[in-house]
């Protein structure tokens, strides 16, 4: 056996090892000395966070429409969710680590104790460790409660034209980039937590690929809560030009708390001509305890617009943490031959709540989707699955096709499928296959039989359930993600 | 025991405040009764109208029982054989409200507010003949508000055929309850003017192995909302439900099931058929929910339709809720034009493109009329409906 083969064993034996026994390991939280604004929402904490960003007169102008257009709105309820009334006005809307007041030039400047916890969390921010060889080459962005700490590997991808920064920077530096695209994805006003979060956002990743551009390493975002009662507001930009490549990874982790933590982002991905964007999420936030206490709110607003010819938007997303999800990646196929693809797996243990699904826009002629959905209940959980396929007139010869499937462990947990299929165009084909079942006894028995115990069994055969899904993770994450499942059920069965 | 009048007070006053759903009532998503429909209707008709003709319009099947209900109101019925009686609803007043649902369902208020005619039917044993029940509305400012409760005895069973034609509006709720072992089998035939609108909507209760058969076939119409939700309540039940909808012209006819699996070991099947035509729009939405418990359900969806125009619109949204875990749910949908090289292969063999058009469409809904197969007069009902869909799609090509 070559030595590099047996290291590879060496490590995964080491790092399932680290993982057993262990159900978050992502709970601890971190003393750092944080700056932030005081409770409440109103103009003028809005007013404080676009001066903090030091931020042009059109962005708080912007800031304050959406703050005005969210008063006159309500939150949605239409969710197979429940959870208590969240008092907007008793969470800081801000909340920056103080050392970042004067942002670090180099990694060495940056406080060690941050740089800790972004060990702890295994991402490799030290660019030399990277480049060295150690680990495979990733872009990453860090974004810690509401500020971006550190952005690493910016020269190498400046040289190919790629712009990877944190959304402040942005702002400062690309001005009409930003201008030019900001909220004409999503608009401010498109739903309850988008104006909320177009009002208050603190902060994010921005990325632009040029022209004829394959951006040369997977560009990566950490999110990290940290504080107390903080809402995290970000948002993400991505702009892939004409005949780019790009592919997006994102992370989200928080410390275990016994109260509800609110976390509303927007995600805005254009594509334009010929341009492919593949965005995949792997979403751990804190899930709330077995009892149910604490835990994450996770509404996010994620939409790709295929704006022009021959675009192509991936989205593939890993759920398995936060108590409450509402979350609908979508693609608006405007372009014609333009394709959106949608791969999810979500996963609900104990009390998580999730209602997630996706949108497929059909607007341009020969525009194709493609929907998978893997849900999986163990617990006391609740899983539903929301998605909208939509043909307008003017989509001659669409394509759909859907797939989601529930998967039950127990008899306490519940598995819905909601989808909305609307055509206005005869030449669409749609097709759209639901199943619901639980894991058959047949197969439990068959790898007991084999020496499995039960859990290993049921994380053997989810991960079979969700194979579909998984392959279409870049490499760094489908190994992470698939542990990530196995944890995720635990104290599931049995 | 509240009053009946009591309680139609109270639905005039749940009518008044509320009036119809719009579409922000996630039910009412795809159809919005409240900018369609007028807040209250002047025009019911007290007396009953002479000389109408309806020979056309029923299911045509010579030895049913005829119960004809024009402009809401009941005509003599025949003579009805043993184990099958008929009483008012007004007696049996505590068959109108039940649960909370009667107060807040936006069609069991309204057609309490208005109810003109109110009966009871009786199956207390097997009954042979088919009945038909037949409703027709004179002229476009008519409307009707009528509700049927049906109980079928232990053991009973009976075929009944319901059809609607003419014009104006039409409300009628049907309520089932079937008791052990009792078996129902319901043709539905809506087949109305350009202008009517009609909102049937059909509750079943089934207890120990009873079995609902339900077929519903919709030809013509303007605005139509066939709804039916069953409830099973012990082991055993069964409930087939089979829709053809035929739509043209600017019809919008929307086909909403819901099956409420309350009991362990119940099983249902919903097949939908859908043809759109000129500017229809048709609507499917499917909802299986299975309960906590409610172990070993087998609840299967189909949703298949058929776009002939361009301009046709088609909503389909089926549903899963699922709190069990030993269960079996599927639903599937697919949406599409007439199939090419199934056209071009019957062209190849000399059929003229507009019959194989016919043949293709008809076998597509030839299914659905496959179900009544073993309903009394099963095979005259087949072939009237056939020559129905025919003269359907002649039209339309």
């Amino acid at each position: 056996m070559s030595q590099a083969k047996e290291n590879i064993e060496k490590e995964t034996v080491e790092k399932v090892q680290s993982l057993a026994g262990e159900k978050y390991k992502y709970g601890f939280s971190t003393d750092i000395d944080s700056e932030k604004a005081p409770k409440g929402l109103n103009e003028d904490i809005i007013r404080f966070i676009s001066a903090k960003k030091d931020e042009p007169e059109w962005l708080l102008e912007w800031r304050l429409d959406a703050f005005e257009r969210w008063l006159t709105m309500s939150e949605p309820k239409w969710a197979m969710v429940d959870y208590p009334q969240i008092d907007y006005q008793d969470l800081y809307y801000y909340s920056a680590p103080k050392s970042m007041d004067d942002r670090p030039e180099t990694l060495d400047e940056v406080d060690p104790e941050l740089l800790r916890t972004y060990e702890k969390l295994g991402i490799p921010l030290s660019e030399q460790e990277v480049l060295a060889g150690v680990k495979n080459r990733v872009a990453v962005d860090a974004v810690f409660d509401s500020v971006s700490v550190a952005t690493t590997f910016r020269e190498e991808l400046a040289t190919a034209g790629v712009i990877f920064c944190s959304f402040s920077e942005a702002v400062k530096e690309y001005p009409e980039l930003v201008k030019k695209y900001l909220g004409t994805v999503v608009p401010k006003s498109d739903n309850y937590f988008t104006a909320l979060n177009s009002a208050v956002f603190s902060d994010g990743s921005f990325v632009y690929i040029p022209p004829n551009t394959r951006c040369p390493m997977e560009l990566s975002t950490y999110f990290r809560i940290n504080e107390p009662n903080t809402g995290q507001f970000e948002r993400t930009l991505l702009i892939a030009d004409k005949g780019s490549y790009v592919s997006y990874l994102e992370g989200c982790t928080a410390p275990m708390r016994d109260e509800n933590q609110l976390h509303a982002a927007v995600v805005e991905l254009v594509a334009l001509e010929d341009a492919e964007i593949k965005y995949s999420t792997v979403q751990n936030w804190y899930p709330g305890d077995e009892e149910g206490r604490g835990g994450i709110y996770n509404f996010v607003t994620k939409r790709g617009d295929c704006r022009e010819n021959n675009a192509k938007i991936s989205w593939t997303q890993v759920e398995t943490g936060s108590a409450v999800t509402w979350k609908y990646p979508s693609c608006i196929l405007r372009g014609d031959n333009t394709v959106g693809e949608f791969y999810s797996i979500a996963i609900g243990n104990n009390y998580q709540q999730i209602d997630s699904g996706t949108k497929m826009i059909h607007l341009g002629k020969n525009t194709s989707s493609r929907i998978i959905s893997k849900g999986i209940s163990a617990g006391k959980s609740s899983n539903a699955y929301r998605g909208q396929v939509s043909i307008h007139r003017k989509a001659d010869k669409a394509r759909n096709f859907t797939q989601c499937d529930s998967l039950l462990i127990g008899d306490t947990c519940s598995a819905h499928t909601v989808p909305y299929i609307e055509t206005k165009n005869p030449s669409a084909i749609l097709e759209h296959e639901a199943t619901t079942s639980k894991i058959s006894d047949d197969q439990l028995f068959y790898c007991q039989q084999r020496g499995l115990d039960a859990e290993e069994a049921v994380s053997l055969i989810v991960n079979g359930f969700c194979k579909d899904v998984l392959q279409h993770l870049p490499m760094e994450f489908a190994v992470e993600a698939q542990k990530l499942v196995g944890i995720s059920l635990e104290g599931s069965v049995g | 025991m509240t009053s009946f009048n009591h309680m139609q007070q109270e639905a005039k006053e749940i009518f008044a405040a509320h009036g119809w759903p719009n579409k922000r009532n996630e039910d009412w998503h795809y159809t919005d009764l409240s900018a369609r429909l007028p807040s209250s209707f002047q025009n019911q008709s007290l007396e009953l109208s002479e000389d109408v003709h309806i020979d056309n319009l029923t299911c045509d099947v010579e030895e049913a029982l005829q119960l004809n209900f024009i402009n809401g109101l009941l005509t003599e019925a025949g003579e009805l054989p043993d184990g099958l009686e008929i009483s008012a609803l007004i007696d049996n007043p505590d068959l109108v409200q039940q649960s909370d649902e009667d107060i807040t369902d936006p069609l069991l208020y309204a057609n309490l507010a208005h109810l003109e005619t109110g009966i009871v039917i009786d199956v207390s044993q097997v009954i042979e003949e088919p009945m038909e029940i037949h409703f027709h509305n004179t002229s476009a400012e008519e409307a009707s508000f009528v509700r049927i409760i049906f109980r079928l005895a232990e053991g009973a069973s009976l075929t009944l055929l319901e059809s609607h034609s003419g014009w104006g509006h039409t409300q009628l709720v049907s309520d089932v309850y079937q008791h052990e072992d009792s078996m129902l089998r319901h043709l539905k035939l809506h087949q109305a003017e350009d202008s009517q609108v009609s909102l049937l909507l059909n509750r079943v209760s089934l207890d120990a192995r009873a079995q609902y058969h339900n077929v519903a076939i919709s030809l013509s119409g303007g605005l139509g909302r066939l709804e039916t939700r069953v409830t099973f309540n012990a082991p055993g039940g069964h409930a087939g439900l089979a829709t053809a909808l035929l739509s043209g012209g600017k019809q919008h006819i929307d086909i909403t099931t819901r099956l409420n699996h309350l009991s362990a070991d119940t099983t249902s099947d919903t097949v939908a058929r859908t043809i759109l035509d000129d500017e229809a729009c048709g609507i499917f939405q499917g909802k299986v929910i299975v309960h906590e418990d409610a172990q070993r359900v087998e609840a299967t969806q189909k949703s298949d339709a058929l776009m002939l125009s361009a301009d046709a619109m088609m909503n389909v949204k089926p549903e899963l809720e699922i709190y069990a875990d030993d269960v079996a749910c599927a639903h599937g949908s697919a949406i599409g034009e007439i199939d090419h090289e199934a056209l071009f292969f019957l062209r190849s063999r000399g059929i003229g493109e507009e019959a194989a058009r016919i043949m293709l469409v008809e076998g597509f809904v030839s299914e659905i009329l496959g179900r009544l197969d073993d309903f009394a007069a099963g095979a005259v009902l087949q072939e009237n409906l056939l020559k129905r869909v025919a003269t359907f799609l002649k039209k339309s090509a």
